[in-house]
C-alpha cells in the first residue's frame, strides 16, 4: 500500500523492463476532437500503468480529459495516438466485435447513476444483460441474487425498476452490472461524485470491500482529493490532457511537488474550524487557456503562482525528480 | 441501505414506466372519456352494421319502395333518415365510418413503422448518412403534403382508387416524415446517455442496443404521436373525399355529400349532420386520449 513498493513507471517508451507486471498499461495516449472551432486535444499524451491489485487515482478539474482516458480505455472513443495494453493485449482501435471478449476483463462504472440504467428495464435484467450478452444466458436468477447481496442490495427487490431505487443504491446496481462477468480491472469514472456525502462513505466502503475480497484492480477518477485519498495507491494529477504529477498517495499528500497539485490540495477544507480559519490557501488566477487554443511553454503557466521565464518556453516534460515522485514542472530543476 | 439478504424465492415487485403512466393517465378524466367514447363509436360502427343486417350499397333498394323512401327524414323506421336513393343514412354512416377509422388505424401504423425505422438508422448512426437522410425529409417536407397526397394519389388509375390499399399509402407516405423527425431526435439525444454506453461496455451490439435500450425509450413519445396523427389522418381523408380522390365511402365522402344537398329548396340536413357528428367525436376523442397520454408519459409532468 505505502510508499515502499515502486514498481511501475509512467511508461515511456525507453522504459519497458518493469512494466511487465503492469496488468493495464497506457503509452502515449492522445485523444483530439476535431471541431469547428479547432482541435480540442482533450488527451495530449499520457502514460500510465495499473499493477495489479492496485487502485490508481487520477485527479483533476472538470474537463481536464480524465473521463475521456477511461471511455477511450473502454473503447468508447477511439485514441488519435497511443498504445492501451490489457494483460499484455493491445486493445486501442479494436472493433467492437473483437473488444467484446475483452469486456469480461474490463469494466467501467459510471458517474450518473440516474442516467447509467435504462430506466425501462427492471434491475434483474439490468444485471443479467452481460450474461446475456457474453454467454447466451437467459435464465441468470441465482447469479444476480448474488450480485445484488454481494454489493448490498435486496435480490427480492430485482423486479424493480431503477426509479424507485435511491442514488446510492443505484450506484450499487451499476457496480453489479460491472461485476457480473468477473473482470480483473474496473474503472470508476466518478463512481460517487453524484452521491451524498454520508452516501459516498457507504459507496467507497463497499468498493474497497469488494476489491479485497474480489481482487480487483481499480483505475479510480474523481474530482475530490478526499475521496481519492482514502481509495487510491497512487495517484495521478491531470491538467489539460496531461499528467502533471504522479506518486505514492501518502507521498503526493506529503509532499506535492507540482503547483497544481499544491492548489489543488490547498482547495480541500479542513473539519477543524480553527486550522481551516488560519490555514493558507493558494487562489489560482487567471483562466484555464480553451482546449483549442495551442499552447506553447508549461500549460499551466498562466495560472500558476511560481511561473518564471523558462515556463513560457519548454514544455515540462513528466521526470522522476524523487524516487516514485514525478512531476511535470521545471521548479525542482531551478531548486538543484 | 437495506441489508442484504439471500432471500431468493422473494420477490417484489417492481412498477414500470408503463405502470406509472397508465395510473397517471387512469386519473385523467378527460383522456378516459375520450377513450371510452372512442370505443363506442369503433364497436357500433364495427358491429352495428352487422347487427342491424342493412347494407349502404343499392342493392337491397326494395323497387316499389325506391321512390318513397328516398330522402327521407330521420324517423323511428330510418333513424338517420335515408338518401337519394333510398339508403338507411344510419348504415351508411356506420360504414363510412368503419373505413375512416381503418384508414386512420393503417396509415398511422405505417408512418409509424417506416418512421421509426428511419428516424433510428439515421439517428443513432449519425454522420454523413443522418445529414444524407434527413435532407430527404427535409426535402419532402417542403413539398405541400396535400400536393405530394394529390400526386401520389393520381399515379394509381380509377380502378386501383376504388380500393382502399392507395390511400393507405399516400397518408402513411406523407405523415412519416414527422415520426421519423421526432425518432431521429430521441435516438440522437439517447444515443449518448450513459445507459446506451453502458450497454457498449457490457459489449451489447447495435441491434440489442437499439431494440432493447433506444426504441423503448423512445416509445411513449412514439404512442403519443401516433395518438394524434390519427385524427389528423382520418381529416386528411376527408379533405380528399371532398376533393373527389377519397377511399370510397368513408365520413368525409359523407359530409362532402351532404353538404352538396344543403341547398334554398330542401335542406337534408341529416345527411351533412350525422356524419359529422361522428367524425367530430372521433376526432375529439383520439385528441383528448393523445393529450392524456402524453401527459401521462412525459418525465418532466412525474411527480
Amino acid at each position: 500500500m505505502s510508499g515502499s513498493t515502486y514498481e511501475s513507471s509512467p511508461a515511456s517508451e525507453t522504459t519497458t523492463s518493469t512494466e511487465s507486471a503492469a496488468i493495464l498499461r497506457i503509452e502515449g495516449l492522445k485523444v483530439h476532437f476535431p471541431t469547428p472551432r479547432g482541435t480540442v486535444k482533450a488527451v495530449d499524451g499520457i502514460d500510465l500503468s495499473i499493477q495489479k491489485g492496485e487502485t490508481l487515482g487520477l485527479v483533476g478539474e472538470s474537463g481536464c480529459g480524465k473521463s475521456t482516458v477511461a471511455r477511450t480505455v473502454v473503447g468508447l472513443v477511439h485514441p488519435t495516438a497511443g498504445r492501451i495494453v490489457l494483460e499484455g493485449r493491445e486493445i486501442q482501435g479494436l472493433s467492437a466485435r473483437e473488444m467484446r471478449p475483452l469486456r469480461e476483463e474490463l469494466q467501467m462504472v459510471f458517474q450518473d447513476p440516474y442516467a447509467s440504467l435504462n430506466p425501462r428495464m427492471t434491475v434483474a435484467s439490468i444485471i443479467g444483460e452481460p450474461f446475456l450478452i457474453h454467454r447466451g444466458q437467459r435464465d441468470a436468477d441465482l447469479q444476480i441474487c448474488e450480485l445484488m447481496s454481494l454489493v448490498g442490495l435486496d435480490p427480492s427487490m430485482r423486479r424493480r425498476y431503477p426509479h424507485e431505487f435511491s442514488g446510492g443504491q443505484r450506484q450499487r446496481i451499476g457496480l453489479a452490472r460491472a461485476l457480473a462477468l468477473d473482470p480483473d480491472v474496473i474503472l470508476l469514472d466518478e463512481p460517487v461524485s453524484a452521491l451524498d456525502v454520508s452516501v459516498q462513505a457507504q459507496v467507497m466502503n463497499l468498493l474497497d470491500d469488494l476489491k479485497k475480497r474480489l481482487g480487483l484492480t481499480y483505475l479510480f477518477i474523481a474530482h475530490n482529493l478526499a475521496v481519492v485519498r482514502h481509495m487510491s495507491d497512487r495517484v495521478a494529477v491531470m491538467y489539460l490532457g496531461r499528467i502533471v504529477e504522479l506518486a505514492d498517495r501518502d507521498e503526493i499528500y506529503a509532499n506535492p511537488m507540482h503547483p497544481y497539485t499544491e492548489a489543488l490540495l490547498s482547495a480541500v477544507p479542513v473539519p477543524d474550524p480553527v486550522i481551516e480559519a488560519t490555514r493558507e490557501r493558494i487562489r489560482l488566477e487567471g483562466e484555464i487557456p480553451s482546449p483549442t487554443e495551442t499552447i506553447v511553454g508549461c500549460p499551466f503557466r498562466a495560472r500558476c503562482p511560481k511561473a518564471f521565464d523558462r515556463c513560457a518556453t519548454d514544455v515540462p516534460a513528466l521526470k522522476e525528480h524523487k524516487q516514485a515522485h514525478w512531476s511535470a514542472c521545471h521548479l525542482p530543476e531551478e531548486a538543484s | 441501505m437495506t441489508e442484504p439478504t439471500t432471500n431468493v424465492q422473494a420477490i417484489e415487485k417492481g412498477t414500470s414506466l408503463w405502470d406509472d403512466a397508465w395510473r397517471r393517465l387512469k386519473k385523467n378524466r378527460l383522456s378516459i372519456v375520450g377513450a371510452v367514447m372512442l370505443a363506442l363509436v369503433v364497436l357500433v360502427c364495427a358491429f352495428g352494421p352487422m347487427i342491424m343486417n342493412m347494407s349502404h350499397d343499392g342493392e337491397n333498394i326494395v323497387e316499389d319502395t325506391f321512390p318513397e323512401q328516398a330522402n327521407q327524414a330521420p324517423s323511428a323506421s330510418h333513424l338517420f333518415g335515408t338518401d337519394e336513393l333510398g339508403r338507411s343514412y344510419l348504415a351508411r354512416v356506420l360504414e363510412g365510418g368503419q373505413m375512416s377509422l381503418l384508414i386512420g388505424l393503417i396509415a398511422t401504423l405505417a408512418s409509424v413503422i417506416i418512421g421509426v425505422i428511419y428516424g433510428s438508422i439515421a439517428g443513432y448512426y449519425g454522420g454523413r448518412l443522418d445529414e444524407v437522410m434527413m435532407r430527404a425529409v427535409d426535402f419532402l417536407y417542403g413539398i405541400p403534403y396535400m400536393f405530394l397526397v394529390i400526386l401520389i394519389m393520381l399515379m394509381f388509375s380509377d380502378a386501383q382508387r376504388d380500393s382502399p390499399l392507395p390511400i393507405f399509402f399516400a397518408l402513411g407516405m406523407v405523415q412519416w416524415l414527422t415520426t421519423a423527425r421526432i425518432v431521429r431526435g430521441q435516438v440522437l439525444t439517447l444515443r449518448h446517455q450513459e445507459f446506451v454506453q453502458a450497454a457498449r461496455v457490457m459489449g451489447a451490439g447495435d441491434m440489442r442496443i437499439i431494440f432493447r435500450h433506444i426504441l423503448p425509450n423512445t416509445l411513449g413519445v412514439v404512442v403519443v404521436y401516433a395518438t394524434l396523427t390519427v385524427p389528423a389522418v382520418i381529416l386528411l381523408e376527408s379533405f380528399l373525399s371532398f376533393l373527389g380522390l377519397g377511399a370510397g365511402l368513408t365520413w368525409g365522402l359523407l359530409v362532402s355529400e351532404g353538404l352538396s344537398v344543403i341547398n334554398p329548396v330542401e335542406s337534408y340536413w341529416w345527411r351533412l349532420v350525422f356524419p359529422s357528428v361522428f367524425l367530430a367525436l372521433t376526432l375529439f376523442s383520439l385528441n383528448f386520449v393523445g393529450d392524456g397520454l402524453r401527459d401521462a408519459l412525459d418525465p418532466r409532468t412525474r411527480k
